[in-house]
């Protein structure tokens, strides 16, 4: 037991003055009495026929400094260390991101939490609530509020560590909505810390405990990884690696690249204590498969030790290019060797070809057919955009870089001479925005994929530009496949992905470890979000196979450093350790002790027992 | 008319005059007076018969008897003789409480309706009063007119020594083995006090009846004294040793002590009556009037 008020216990100062008035109360009044003899033989009856007389004498004055002591106690607010809720309800968010399966403490960090979260919901007391929310990729309640240990103890039991990474914004802002709903709510995080500050989270008086998990780690992990194809080497695939040690020594180890699970390079490195370095693999055999990049290490965290990229099967691309004759457009599009290109006069064009992409080139027809289109400084009835008249010089003021056709291109610096002024349909996007108009739109809509270029060519610095070639690449790869890049076939881990699963439904998806789900009876697109792990997922449907990754590729999850605190919402949080202790306060207890006392001793003096 | 008195109202008086006091035995006298006597006398009351003996008063000679038995029988009589009675009245310092009248106040009453009792029937009457040893004495005296005397030495009894301004502590054993040796003429003894006394009362009374004394107790109490209302933790001084006694008066110690008082009551008269002498007890609140009247009447006292 440990006193919060310790000054308070002066107050048993006041026990000898209480003995000094006992005493001096026991000067007792005199009273002259005829003869005491009668009295003398009285009391010796009494004396004789009663026990403990002597105790009895003092019982009043032995209650008074239990009493005193009591209160004394009382007010020096003694609490006893208990395993407890700090309040009435807890809300306990355990961290299940990739980081939290580090294996610093055994035998791992998530079991660590959950054994800390089991601890505390142990040690709830008599009424308190609880609820249990797993905060990976996405938020799960595991468990609402309850007082049923066991219901959350099963709940903390089904709490697993994803590959993701943490999005305990989300959790902490749920933790909170809940917490606001209880009287003297606690949320208890159970984390590592290995997230960014959540410095917008609307805390407000909620109390928050952080439970530090983990200890000193080593570790180092893939945080970037992306594949492209070499135009220089016309198809070639390159790979760009980063890696960072989150180790405190220096540490060496082999990064092997895997194609198709055969070993295809190996490198040797060393990496000081918090170096990063970037690798490239060039000269990559472009043949469809998974590319897999992997640190040969026993290091503290599996999961960032491997990253995948898929490279799509080639095939030929059937280009059609009708109208003007544009030799920048016709170079561009030899840079691609699946490229097989033929042109057409706008009078010969008949909607339904066999092409992949048709390009018009100042000339559209007035309806576009199934298929993918790039127009260029034209529109069609149902393009994307609606032509309203001319405009000249009009200045780049921003593009979208997160288009899959605006994928490396800049528009840095591209003059435009003349423009077509046009207003874009509801369905368009614009990837390009002029001062006066939409300069680039790409549109979709049902089985007409549209990419809009509003100028002539030759008005513009654009094909002289490094962009350029790119550009077109993207477009057509976009066109042709709806963006089904090397880029678009790999997700973050725990992000959805958007899959065609065909007409006839009955699509099963099977990732890592052969976890299999089905799509049921999902048709045409379908959202697939249990990418939590990482590594390969294919895809079957009656259509055919289809193949993606996911990939973790965090700093922040591989950054296994446990942070001492964190910030929530503007106010810094320190971590406690595993063990968590409340101290709960034990001052009513005491007040009804000396209620009883005080009563006691009132029955007694009156009693006179 | 009788005299004025110790707080006695006329018509009390004039009740006391029809009353006499009683000897359980019969004491020889000075006088006639209204008792019996030992002495075979003169009086109505016939005694018994004795044979002649050469000497013997003819007068007495019970002609009658000698006529039918021819033998000479003196006819016996009672005299009639004054008694002596002793008012022996306790002066200590215990018998200074009780509210509104003292022990000693009852006492002082009591034993002058006593008194005028017995002048009232031509008894001799004493009075001495006594704590440790027999402090003042009033000579035996005869008659009525005595009565204001006898009075004003009861008045006076129980004031202060003026030297010490103090009584010392009662002492009954020793203050009335000092009578019973100083008193000549046998009769009844009236013991007015609250018999509280440490030294005990039996060694007293047996004193006083191994010297053929007619013993009467009259014990005066206050009602605070059987029934005390006290509360609280005191200390009890006793008024006459000065002894302490600290206590804390409980609901227990309360009844024990009533308890005590009643047996101690209870043991006196029950020595008193196994000795063939008088007990009484007479609360302060009550009233003496009554008490002549009706319990000593009752138990034999007077009559």
């Amino acid at each position: 037991m440990n006193l919060l008020n310790t000054p308070a216990l002066l107050y048993l100062l006041a026990i000898p003055p209480v003995v000094l008035l006992y005493f001096l109360r026991l000067r007792r009044k005199d009273r002259r009495v005829p003869s005491t003899l009668l009295w003398e033989t009285a009391t010796a009856d009494l004396q004789a026929n009663t026990p403990f007389q002597r105790l009895r004498k003092s019982l009043v004055l032995f209650l008074q400094i239990l009493l005193l002591v009591a209160l004394a106690f009382m007010i020096a607010r003694p609490f006893l260390r208990v395993h407890a809720l700090m309040g009435e309800s807890a809300v306990i968010v355990i961290d299940a991101s990739a980081s939290m399966q580090a294996t610093d403490v055994r035998p791992s960090r998530i079991a660590a939490a959950k054994e800390a979260a089991g601890r505390i919901i142990a040690d709830m007391s008599r009424g308190d609530e609880a609820c249990v929310i797993e905060a990976g990729r996405r938020t799960r309640v595991r468990a609402g509020f309850t007082s049923n240990r066991r219901v959350l103890a099963a709940a903390v039991g089904k709490v697993q560590a994803t590959d993701t990474e943490t999005a305990l914004r989300d959790a902490m802002a749920l933790a909170i909505s809940l917490a606001q709903k209880k009287r003297h709510a606690e949320i208890v995080l159970l984390s590592d810390g290995a997230f960014a500050p959540l410095d917008d989270l609307a805390l407000g008086d909620e109390r928050v405990r952080f439970v530090k998990i983990g200890g000193n780690s080593r570790n180092v992990g893939i945080t970037a990884m992306d594949a492209r194809r070499d135009y220089s080497t016309r198809g070639a695939v390159q790979l760009f690696v980063q890696i960072i040690s989150f180790a405190a020594v220096p540490t060496s180890f082999v990064l092997e690249m895997y194609h198709n699970d055969v070993l295809i390079d190996a490198r040797p490195m060393e990496l000081a204590a918090g170096a990063s370095r970037g690798e490239v693999f060039s000269n990559l055999p472009y043949e469809a498969g998974v590319l897999r990049a992997h640190i040969d290490l026993q290091d503290d965290l599996a999961v960032d030790n491997s990253a995948y990229a898929y490279l799509v099967p080639r095939s030929e691309l059937q280009v059609l290019l009708v109208g003007e004759e544009s030799l920048f457009l016709q170079r561009a599009l030899e840079v691609d060797p699946r490229v097989r290109a033929s042109r057409m006069s706008p009078s010969d064009y008949k909607a339904g070809g066999e092409a992949d992409v048709t390009v018009f080139n100042g000339w559209a027809p007035e309806k576009l057919a199934k298929g993918g289109y790039l127009l260029v400084d034209t529109s069609a009835g149902n393009a994307p955009v609606e032509v309203t008249g001319k405009v000249t010089v009009p200045t780049v003021v921003r593009w979208n870089e997160k288009h899959p056709v605006m994928r490396y291109v800049s528009f840095d610096e591209v003059a435009i001479a003349e423009a077509l002024s046009v207003s874009v349909r509801p369905w368009g996007q614009v990837l390009v925005e002029g001062d006066t108009t939409p300069l680039v739109v790409a549109g979709e809509r049902g089985d007409v994929r549209v990419v809009y270029l509003g100028y002539r060519l030759e008005r513009s610095n654009l094909p002289l530009r490094a962009a350029f070639p790119i550009l077109i690449q993207n477009c057509l790869e976009w066109l042709a496949t709806g963006g089904e890049t090397v880029a678009n076939r790999s997700v973050r881990t725990g992000e959805a992905i958007q899959l065609a699963v065909g007409s006839a439904g009955g699509a099963v998806v099977r990732g890592p470890g052969d976890a299999t789900h089905k799509l049921g009876d999902s048709k045409g697109t379908a959202s697939f979000d249990a990418t939590e792990s990482a590594g390969v997922y294919r895809l079957t449907s009656p259509e055919g196979q289809f193949v993606f990754v996911a990939n973790l590729l965090s700093s922040a999850e591989s950054n296994l450093k446990p942070r001492s605190e964190v910030s929530l919402g503007g106010r810094t949080v320190s971590g406690g350790p595993g063990v968590v202790t409340s101290n709960r306060e034990i001052w009513r207890h005491l007040a009804v002790i000396a209620l009883l006392i005080l009563a006691l001793e009132w029955y007694v003096y009156h009693r006179r027992i | 008319m009788p005299p004025a008195s110790v707080g006695l109202d006329p018509d009390f008086m004039r009740k006391l005059e029809r009353l006499t006091v009683v000897a359980r035995r019969i004491f020889p006298g000075q006088l006639k007076g209204e008792k019996r006597s030992p002495r075979r006398g003169t009086s109505v009351e016939f005694a018994d018969f004795r044979t002649y003996a050469p000497g013997d008063d003819f007068r007495r000679v019970d002609w009658n008897v000698y006529a039918r038995l021819e033998r000479l029988f003196l006819k016996m009589f009672h005299e009639e003789e004054d008694l002596h009675l002793y008012l022996l009245l306790d002066v200590s310092e215990s018998m200074r409480f009780g509210e509104p009248e003292t022990k000693l106040d009852a006492g002082r009453k009591l034993a002058a309706a006593l008194g005028y009792v017995g002048l009232a029937s031509l008894d001799r009457v004493g009075a001495a009063t006594f704590s440790n040893r027999v402090l003042g004495q009033f000579r035996l005296v005869r008659g009525r007119r005595h009565a204001s005397r006898l009075f004003q030495f009861l008045n006076r009894a129980g004031d202060r020594d003026a030297r010490t301004g103090d009584t010392p502590a009662t002492d009954l054993p020793e203050a009335l083995r000092e009578f019973a040796i100083r008193t000549r003429h046998r009769g009844v003894v009236v013991v007015i006090s609250d018999f509280l006394d440490p030294h005990g009362y039996q060694a007293a009374i047996q004193a006083l009846l191994s010297c053929h004394f007619d013993v009467n107790a009259i014990q005066v109490l206050t009602p605070d004294e059987v029934r005390p209302a006290i509360a609280g933790d005191l200390r009890l001084v006793d008024s006459e040793t000065g002894e302490t006694r600290e206590v804390t008066v409980t609901g227990a110690l309360l009844s024990a002590y009533r308890a005590r008082v009643e047996k101690y009551c209870d043991e006196l008269k029950q020595f008193c009556i196994q000795r063939g002498a008088g007990y009484g007890r007479l609360l302060t609140t009550d009233s003496v009037e009554e008490f002549v009247l009706r319990y000593l009447r009752r138990g034999g006292m007077v009559a």
